[in-house]
C-alpha cells in the first residue's frame, strides 16, 4: 500500500486501526515516505496536505433557508388553505 | 438518452461513514460533481471515479453564495440535461444544510429529470455520538447561526439548543467567510436573555479526517464572544432549566384515563330473552 488516501482510508473503516499503536505499526507495511508517516502519526493535517500537495479548501458553508424562499412556501400554504 | 441526478453523502469521517449505495452510485455515474469539505477528502473521491469534478471553484470571498449555488445547480443540471448519469456528492449528508442538492433535485423534476437523494451521515449525527447527547431525552432544536439571530425563534431553555455555522453568525451579505467579535456579541446578547452568563456549553467540531481530534470544548457563555472559531464549528447549549410539567394537558389525559377506567369498569349487560 503505496498511496496516502489508501491508508487514510483504511484507517477511517478499519476497527482494528482506531489506536495509535495500531497506525504506527499499519505506517510500517506501507511504502509512504518518513515525512507523510511522521504527518499521519503526529495528526498534523498541514504538513500532509503540503505533502500531498493539496491546497486547503477554505470554504464551504450553506447559508439558512433564505427570506424570499420562506415567503414562497408561505404563500403556498396560505394558498392551500383558501383552496 | 435520458439523463438522471442522485445527490449521495459521503459521511463525515473519511473512510468511515460513506454507504454502500453512495459508493455505488459513484461508481456507475457518469459524472461526479463533489463538493467536500476538506482537499484531503476532495482527493479522495477524485480517486473513487475519473470523471469528479470540483464545485469549490464556484466559491468567492466577497461573492454573494446564493449566486455561488445557482452556479453550482446550473454546473450539475447541464450534464443530466446532455443526458448523463450525474452524481453530486456531498460531505455529510447531502440534504442537510445543504440547499445546493434540494434545489438540484427540484430543478430536474421540474424538468421532468429522475432525481433523488440518498441519505448520509451528518455532522449532526456525529456530534451526538462524540458529545454522548441523546436528543429524545430532553428534545433538542436545531438552528443555523444567521437565520436564528435574523427571525424571531423560540427558545426552550429546557432542551439541547444547537446554533450550527457559528463563525458565520449575523452575516447578511452571505459574502463573507467568517463574522468577528461585534456580530458574536450581538448573538451573545440573544442569548443571555435565556441562558446565564456563566452557562457551559460546547464548541464542536466533527472529525473529517481519520487523523483529526473532535473538538469538544467547554466554555461559559460569555466566553464565546473571544473564543476562536471556525466555519465548521458548532454551538451546542446544554439544557439550563429543568422540564416544567403541563398542567393542562395532564389533566386533560387524567380525565381521559379516568373515563377508560371507568368503562373497563362498568358491569358486563347481558341480554336476557
Amino acid at each position: 500500500m503505496s498511496n496516502v488516501i489508501q491508508v487514510l482510508e483504511q484507517m477511517g473503516r478499519d476497527a482494528s486501526l482506531q489506536n495509535n499503536q495500531a497506525i504506527e505499526q499499519l505506517l510500517t507495511t506501507t511504502e509512504l515516505d518518513s515525512k507523510t508517516s511522521q504527518a499521519i502519526i503526529n495528526k498534523d493535517i498541514n504538513t500532509l496536505e503540503k505533502q500531498m500537495c493539496i491546497t486547503p479548501i477554505i470554504a464551504h458553508a450553506l447559508h439558512p433557508a433564505e427570506e424570499e424562499e420562506n415567503k414562497d412556501e408561505n404563500k403556498k400554504v396560505k394558498n392551500a388553505v383558501n383552496a | 438518452m435520458s439523463g438522471n441526478l442522485v445527490c449521495v453523502g459521503t459521511g463525515m469521517t473519511l473512510g468511515a461513514h460513506i454507504s454502500p449505495i453512495a459508493t455505488s452510485y459513484i461508481a456507475q455515474a457518469d459524472v461526479v460533481f463533489s463538493l467536500m469539505s476538506t482537499g484531503i477528502t476532495e482527493r479522495w473521491l477524485d480517486e473513487m471515479h475519473t470523471d469528479v469534478r470540483s464545485l469549490q471553484y464556484c466559491y468567492q470571498e466577497g461573492k454573494n453564495r446564493n449566486i455561488t449555488y445557482n452556479e453550482m445547480v446550473e454546473a450539475i443540471l447541464t450534464e443530466v440535461r446532455a443526458g448523463k448519469k450525474v452524481v453530486a456528492a456531498f460531505y455529510g449528508h447531502p440534504g442537510v444544510f445543504a440547499c445546493v442538492s434540494h434545489r438540484a433535485i427540484k430543478q430536474a423534476k421540474l424538468e421532468s429529470i429522475p432525481a433523488h437523494m440518498e441519505a448520509g451521515i451528518s455532522a449532526e449525527d456525529c456530534l451526538y455520538a462524540d458529545l454522548n447527547i441523546d436528543p429524545g431525552k430532553t428534545g433538542c432544536i436545531n438552528y443555523e447561526a444567521s437565520q436564528f439571530m435574523f427571525y424571531q425563534r423560540n427558545i426552550d431553555p429546557a432542551a439541547h439548543l444547537i446554533l450550527w455555522q457559528i463563525g458565520l453568525a449575523g452575516d447578511k451579505s452571505l459574502a463573507k467567510f467568517s463574522t468577528g467579535k461585534a456580530y458574536r456579541q450581538v448573538l451573545v446578547d440573544l442569548l443571555l436573555e435565556t441562558y446565564p452568563a456563566d452557562h457551559q456549553v460546547i464548541l464542536y467540531q466533527a472529525k473529517v479526517l481519520p487523523i483529526d481530534t473532535v473538538r469538544d470544548e467547554h466554555i461559559a457563555l460569555i466566553d464565546l464572544i473571544d473564543a476562536e472559531l471556525f466555519m465548521h464549528t458548532t454551538l451546542v447549549i446544554p439544557p439550563s432549566e429543568e422540564m416544567q410539567p403541563n398542567e393542562k394537558v395532564l389533566a386533560k389525559l387524567a380525565a381521559i384515563d379516568k373515563q377508560e377506567l371507568n368503562a373497563k369498569n362498568r358491569p358486563e349487560l347481558t341480554l336476557v330473552l
